[in-house]
């Protein structure tokens, strides 16, 4: 239970507990007194109330309560001030436990689970409706729950349109580029490779790229995952990575270098890994073309059951400003005059996201940009099986929270 | 001369495409109609078929399906970018190889040649000659010809040239590689699975040995193997 269950249930007893200890002794008190200004006369006043008693018609039961105390007052020995009856105490402080922590309960449980499909709302999980959990409920929490589903509702709508929109343009964009592609090749057999023939062709080509990269993006937006899940061997797969970028690189004379291999399996999609890490590594290249080398430096935490995996180039770095919207679509970092959508990154973002790990970048001290990313390890994403994340997509029952 | 018969919904596309081809040499048929193309390729007319995956009413899947109920002619699929499913049931259909539209008529037409090139009878040498035997198969590249345990093995073409490949390393692990230049003519590409899933649907197609095992061995980090009886 959260703070404000324990504040609430700490006020409503506290108050309870005033309450009850003041009516008690209030009550105490006045019997007492009672009792101490009534033993000076003793069976006197019985014996003269006895006979006004008879004529009296059927009074209220007050006084003939009253009446009775001095009966008990009988028995032998002085009177005294009993002491604080046990069982009446301890029964009222329960009760007033009970229902001072049902109270907070009450009111703290919606506030809860409201709070929570914030932070899942935040996080990018709009599927959450906090509706089914205020039940038959009607009061201003409900009615808050209840804004809280229809904006929900509405964001997610504006956000699936927008999806959609990309990837049926990106969608619609093929047939004419196919068509495109066969023209362009026709022209070419026909009038030869001339340099318009080839420009031609060149400009398709990085359409083509755009297209494929868009619908590569709205895919995994969609959750539409390519390739099956298999363990997957980090060492091999950077190596290969490394190898070709290094390959292609050295064509303008750099280098990318990874001088401390690092062994670790993670249970994923090797193709999507694979091109995640890969557009980190273009990515460098592009953006710092005066640097001599890229460096990729990896680790593995066994403890935590996470691989890292560090792109480091020694480039003019980006804008801090820049940095939280680094991995967004269609994001060019000012001055970044290089070739590009600025689409790789996002898609890295995505792909790494979508095997449970986390992607960021930051300016090094050194100067240059550090880009990095964290994948659970195969151990880790068993145990983590039993375990379902906060930022895991909605469950089956409609995102139901509990 | 080749004939190709190209199976599209898209009728621009196809004229396009058939201008293209028959600049390149080829005697082309085109369809827009995926149930009259099933039908053209049932003929027996044609060398190879260039199948569209993404088509209305009759998808390509399906024609596909019912092609390979009649016939091993070879067909080249397109099938959309980054569509792995469809890549992957073509492949477990039967189909020989897949190109990803859209694409360069140049990559088509390489595909085309590739796969034309190792179904297509050298003239003039013994068919009979350069039989392949091991233990209960037998393969007559001449003829695209297998035999296995004195059954016939209906095999697509490339199918047929990898294990055509494996028969001649038989006992020796060939790599993913070599097996991609060699049977799909082209090299292997990270991640690519059409090695995988044409080899399991020969084994699926070989049956088991009568010890259990599978007579198409996977070696790990090396390729595959044929194990020598």
């Amino acid at each position: 239970m959260g703070r404000l269950f324990w504040k609430f249930f700490a006020f409503i007893w506290l108050a309870q507990l005033v309450g009850i200890v003041a009516i008690a002794s209030a009550y105490w008190l006045t019997e007492s007194r009672d009792l101490q200004g009534r033993e000076p006369p003793g069976p006197p006043p019985l014996d003269a109330a006895g006979p006004r008693d008879a004529p009296q018609p059927p009074g209220p039961p007050g006084p003939r309560g009253m009446a009775e105390l001095p009966r008990s007052r009988n028995l032998p020995g002085p009177p005294r001030r009993g002491p604080p009856p046990l069982v009446p105490t301890v029964s009222t402080l329960l009760i007033s436990v009970v229902a001072a922590l049902g109270l907070a309960w009450y009111v703290a449980k919606p506030i809860r689970s409201l709070r929570a499909a914030f932070d899942a709302a935040a996080g990018g999980n709009l599927d959450v409706r906090v509706g089914p959990v205020m039940g038959g409920r009607d009061d201003e929490l409900a009615d808050l729950g209840r804004d809280f589903d229809h904006m929900a509702d509405r964001l997610q709508k504006s956000m699936n349109g927008q999806r959609r929109l990309l990837h049926d343009v990106s969608h619609e964009m093929r047939s004419p580029l196919a068509r495109l592609q066969a023209a362009a090749g026709l022209m070419r057999l026909k009038f030869g490779e001339e340099p318009v023939t080839l420009r031609v062709e060149e400009e398709i080509v990085r359409i083509d790229r755009l297209v494929g990269d868009l619908l590569k993006l709205s895919r995994l937006e969609a959750g539409e995952l390519a390739g099956a899940v298999e363990p997957v061997d980090m060492q091999e797969l950077v190596r290969g990575v490394v190898t070709d970028a290094n390959f292609e690189a050295q064509t303008t004379g750099r280098t990318v270098l990874w001088e401390r291999e690092t062994a670790g399996t993670v249970s994923g999609r090797p193709e999507m890994l694979h091109g995640a890490i890969e557009n980190l590594v273009r990515n460098a290249l592009k953006h710092a073309p005066l640097t001599r080398e890229v460096r990729v430096e990896t680790s593995l935490d066994a403890v935590q059951g996470l691989y890292t995996l560090c792109v480091l180039d020694s480039g003019p770095g980006v804008l801090e400003a820049d940095l939280p919207v680094l991995f967004t679509p269609f994001f060019r970092a000012a001055g970044a005059g290089a070739d590009g959508y600025g689409l790789g990154l996002a898609i890295a973002r995505r792909s790494i996201e979508a095997h449970g790990g986390s992607i960021r970048a930051s300016n090094r001290a050194e100067g240059g940009l550090a880009v990095t990313l964290t994948l659970p390890t195969e151990r880790r994403r068993l145990s983590a099986a039993a375990a379902p994340r906060r930022e895991a997509p909605a469950p089956p029952d409609g995102g139901r929270l509990s | 001369m080749t004939r190709v018969l190209l199976i599209d919904d898209d009728e621009k596309l196809l004229a396009l495409l058939k201008d293209y081809l028959v600049e390149e040499g080829f005697t082309v048929r085109a369809e827009s109609e995926s149930a009259r193309g099933v039908l053209q390729a049932l003929t027996g007319d044609h060398a190879i078929v260039v199948l569209d995956v993404m088509m209305p009413r009759l998808n390509g899947l399906d024609a596909l399906r019912r092609i390979r109920l009649q016939s091993t002619v070879p067909v080249l699929m397109l099938t959309a970018r980054g569509d792995d499913v469809d890549r992957i049931t073509g492949l477990e259909l039967g189909a020989d190889d897949y190109v990803a539209k859209p694409c360069t008529p140049r990559e088509l037409v390489a595909r085309l040649r590739a796969i034309l090139r190792r179904t297509q009878p050298t003239p003039g040498v013994d068919p009979t000659a350069g039989m392949l035997v091991s233990g209960g198969l037998t393969m007559w590249p001449e003829q695209r010809r297998a035999e296995w345990a004195g059954q016939p093995l209906a095999l697509t073409s490339t199918e047929f040239s990898l294990l055509e490949v494996l028969l001649r390393h038989v006992g020796a692990p060939v790599s993913k590689n070599d097996l991609s230049e060699r049977a799909l003519g082209r090299p292997h590409a990270r991640h690519d699975r059409s090695i995988d899933v044409h080899l399991s649907s020969v084994r699926r197609k070989l049956g088991a040995l009568p010890d259990g095992r599978s007579l198409i061995q996977a070696v790990h980090r090396q390729g595959y193997q044929l194990l020598k009886e």
